[in-house]
């Protein structure tokens, strides 16, 4: 098995694909709900924790340029105490990849597919994402390179039909009612920014490490562009009140265009989005199956697969009840659980290990 | 991406000596002159094609036995340069008193008056050149044994290239024989770096194979990783065809897509030499292999290269071919069976009404018609070009427009059918548009269950798998993916001869330069 190598363009277009397909599902309402007017602020200010988070995690890589984060942290914590994290790690790559496996399955049924069940769905998307898993890490970056160039057409198309609705006194008064609204709302979007620490589980990859920053950076801010872009355009449109209680604004937002005689091609952005969404399952499945990999220090992870997609798929659909569901859970409780492993525990490897380089 | 290809290009184990043709059993040459003939005789097998002659040096008593195939040898140079002075050779005018070895010598050097003789000491070499046409003569008391071209192989023309016609270019291309064809690539690329390593493979064909390439150019690790796979063809009872090779050599046997582009043209041939890919030539096949080959070789044509703009236009128009034979039935049955929002609605009345009696779903009816268009265009190849008219009438007339008044199928059907094959044929590589013409039906299968979602399921897969795919190390998607977007450009467009100043990066040539900057033409500025 040669290693593989990906480039840094493959790593911004990989990254980026891992965080904005659900990004522009849920957080437009919940943000909507929890800061109001105030929402694209606190997508901007998600943005810059997320910006912060990607400056650490490229100091904490570099200090182990060789390791992944988990390899990192059984290097820096021990034996014992790494295990225990890895394991912790393998249960939040599950959980997070069935949570993404059910929202893209929630998404389609209540929106596009609505006779398909639910199961149909997760699985097919389960089994693509396996195959990809199995052709490996550079095939998934080779493949997302494409689907980002799509994507980010297509979502730029999207921002430049809506021009002639934007209307900026929509966001007017600016922090209305106090910081603390937006505060809220950050923190809730912190959890998509927040993936950039993934990073550090592609930089032992990366052909120029050296490079890292450039692809964290430009993948923040095409994210936190996008998000402060697409709350403009649908409060403008809807008004906050109304996108707070609209599931998914942006496809409601999507539905209204026509181009000339042409319209409900609503239908051809979802496809899109759906290719997107094929990345960033394929991506967490596969970070879960290297968890897993490590945890059991085997020497290849292709025997994980399917069992591993296989409990990704059965978690995605017994995990909820329903679509609002995720919503609550994506607002009241994934935003104190996802900086556990995005911040908590990095944070926990660099102290430990500037403790541990200072003793020597 | 570099580091990558390094690595995969790196041979797993380090070459010691490849060897280039099948094991075959030691045969030393016997001395006495009967025992070489006897010898000689088993390994021909006492076949009736090959003939013993035996005659007299001069006017002596040394006998000498020529050995040679009948029909293979061009018998007015074997009389006049080989018989006649063997038969007229005057002993006394060399030496005075002289063994067998010094007339050997002397007839190799001074009296056969033909350009490729060899020697060799295993009789087993010695009769297989009988078999491909030389001729071989045994000497008594030498223990080396003469093999002198005589060769006349039979063969054919060199023909119009028929399966990659093309409206301006050289209209010539490879025959049968290995060495007209390496002639052809020679008298296009006069150039000492220009490299044929003849290799054979086939125990029982014995079939000469030859690698090609550019020596100053090519990247020396895909010659390399060519060479150790074409070791395989050495174990192999038979070599008829260069596709036997290609089976032998590709990547992943079980892709859809093919991994090796091949061509019938020598222009097309040195273009791709020039370009740092190696040329795998078959005796006996006028199809000569490409590798590494790229995805996007297989929608490019010769001609593209020989006329101004048009190759430009007609690049857009086979990209657009490609997805239109690949993704329109199925975008078809799609749309309306299960997104019929999507299409305007004056469209879909007029679908519903042509649809109107039509007994099947659209998906049924689309598998009908494509199945029937895929044994008509199978029975129109087979067949001889009189009776090849037959079938197009049958299909045109009495299933297109029976089939619409039969109420089996609808109109728009029959459009959408005739449309994709149109789109398939503007694909110049016949053995892609075979894939495109089976994946062509899975996709149909995933957008009958799962709709437009069946149809992004299906190029997603599509799509990963040929990112997966390797072409002798370089990335089969290459530029497309990893993505190189100065090379894009010529994929897509065909770039004017003066743009091209630098080869294809993806291949690592030695050397990257083609051609100096700044050849653009302009107008006298005087």
């Amino acid at each position: 098995m040669t290693i593989e190598k990906i480039n840094t363009w493959q790593a911004t277009a990989l990254l980026t694909m891992s965080i904005i397909p659900t990004a522009i599902l849920f957080p437009p309402a919940v943000l909507a709900e929890l800061a109001g007017r105030d929402a694209w602020l606190a997508f901007l200010l998600a943005g810059v924790l997320g910006l912060l988070l990607a400056g650490f995690i490229i100091i904490l890589s570099s200090a182990y340029p060789e390791y992944n984060l988990l390899q990192i942290g059984e290097a820096v914590m021990g034996p014992f105490f790494g295990k225990m994290i890895t394991l912790a790690y393998v249960f939040f790559f599950i959980i997070v990849s069935a949570i993404v496996v059910r929202e893209f399955s929630a998404f389609m049924v209540s929106s596009f597919m609505q006779f398909t069940p639910l199961e149909i769905l997760s699985g097919v998307i389960v089994t693509m994402a396996m195959y990809a898993i199995y052709l490996g890490l550079e095939v998934i970056c080779r493949v997302s390179e494409i689907v980002f160039i799509v994507v980010m057409t297509s979502l730029l198309f999207f921002v430049v039909l809506s021009i002639p609705e934007l209307d900026l006194r929509s966001i007017l008064p600016v922090v209305d009612s106090g910081m603390q609204p937006v505060f809220n709302g950050s923190i809730v979007f912190f959890v998509w920014t927040g993936e950039i620490f993934f990073l550090s589980m592609l930089y032992p990859y990366l052909n120029r490490p050296a490079q890292a920053w450039q692809a964290a950076v430009i993948t923040v801010s095409v994210v936190t562009i996008f998000m402060v872009i697409s709350v403009f355009i649908t409060e403008s449109y809807f008004g906050f009140q109304l996108t707070s209680r609209i599931l998914f604004p942006l496809l409601a937002y999507v539905r209204l265009i026509g181009i000339g005689f042409w319209e409900r091609i609503e239908a051809l952005v979802i496809l899109i989005w759906v290719a997107g969404m094929y990345i960033k399952i394929s991506f967490f499945i596969y970070m879960a199956v290297v968890a897993v990999k490590q945890l059991f220090g085997l020497s290849q992870y292709r025997p994980l697969i399917l069992p591993m997609g296989s409990l990704v798929f059965i978690l995605s659909v017994i995990m909820f009840e329903n679509t609002i569901e995720i919503s609550v859970f994506l607002r009241d409780v994934w935003p104190f659980f996802a900086p556990l492993y995005a911040l908590i525990f990095p944070l926990l490897f660099y102290l430990t290990h500037l403790v541990k380089s200072l003793k020597s | 991406m570099k580091n990558f290809i390094k690595k995969w290009i790196r041979p797993k184990k380090q070459q010691i000596s490849t060897p280039s043709e099948p094991p075959h059993p030691e045969t030393p040459v016997p001395p006495s002159l009967a025992d070489k003939t006897r010898v000689m005789g088993e390994l021909v097998g006492h076949s009736n094609d090959i003939i013993f002659r035996r005659f007299n040096l001069g006017f002596s008593h040394t006998e000498v036995v020529a050995v040679y195939a009948e029909g293979l040898v061009d018998t007015t140079s074997q009389n006049e340069s080989l018989f006649k002075p063997l038969m007229f050779y005057e002993k006394n005018k060399d030496t005075k008193s002289v063994g067998t070895v010094q007339i050997y010598e002397s007839l190799k050097s001074n009296h056969i008056s033909i350009g490729e003789i060899a020697e060799h000491d295993d009789l087993w070499k010695a009769s297989h050149s009988v078999l491909s046409g030389d001729t071989v003569l045994l000497f008594e008391g030498v223990n080396k044994v003469l093999c002198i071209n005589t060769r006349s192989l039979p063969q054919r023309n060199i023909d119009e290239p028929k399966r990659e016609t093309i409206v301006r270019g050289p209209q010539e291309g490879f025959t049968e024989l290995l060495r007209t064809n390496m002639a052809l690539l020679r008298r296009r690329l006069k150039h000492p770096d220009l490299v044929f390593e003849t290799r054979r493979g086939g125990t029982y064909t014995y079939t000469e194979v030859a690698i090609v390439y550019l020596r100053s150019l090519v990247n020396p690790k895909i010659v390399e990783e060519v060479r150790r796979r074409m070791e395989r063809i050495i174990h192999t009872d038979s070599i008829l065809e260069s596709g036997m090779v290609e089976e032998l050599i590709e990547d992943n046997p079980y892709s859809p897509f093919p991994q090796i582009e091949h061509t019938e043209r020598p222009d097309k041939a040195v273009a791709q030499l020039l370009e740092g890919r190696v040329i795998i030539i078959v005796d006996g096949s006028p199809f000569t292999l490409i590798v590494p080959t790229l995805f996007w070789q297989f929608i490019q044509s010769a001609d593209d290269y020989y006329e101004r703009i048009f190759g430009s236009f007609v690049r857009v128009l086979r990209v657009v071919a490609f997805h239109i034979a690949l993704f329109l039935p199925s975008l078809y049955i799609a749309l309306t069976t299960y997104h019929q929002e999507m299409i305007p609605f004056s469209i879909l009345l007029s679908i519903n009404v042509a649809r109107e009696g039509v007994p099947f779903p659209a998906f049924v009816e689309a598998i009908i018609m494509e199945g029937i268009f895929e044994l008509l265009r199978e029975a129109g190849i087979r067949l001889p070009a009189q009776i090849g008219q037959a079938v197009s009438i049958v299909g045109a007339i009495i299933l297109g427009q029976a089939a619409i008044q039969a109420n089996l199928v609808s109109p728009f059907m029959v459009i959408v059918v005739a449309i994709t094959a149109i789109s398939s044929f503007l694909i110049p590589a016949f053995n892609f548009a075979i894939s495109l013409r089976i994946l062509r039906f899975g996709v149909m299968i995933l957008a009958g269950t799962l709709g437009l979602f069946g149809i992004l399921v299906a190029a997603m897969l599509l799509w990963t798998h040929l990112a997966s795919l390797r072409s002798f190390g370089v990335p089969y998607m290459a530029p497309m993916a990893p993505l190189n977007l100065r090379e894009l450009r010529d994929v897509f467009l065909r770039l004017p001869k003066w743009v091209g100043d630098q080869r294809p990066s993806t291949l690592r040539p030695l050397d990257k330069i083609r051609q100096d900057r700044g050849l653009k033409p302009q107008p006298d500025t005087e």
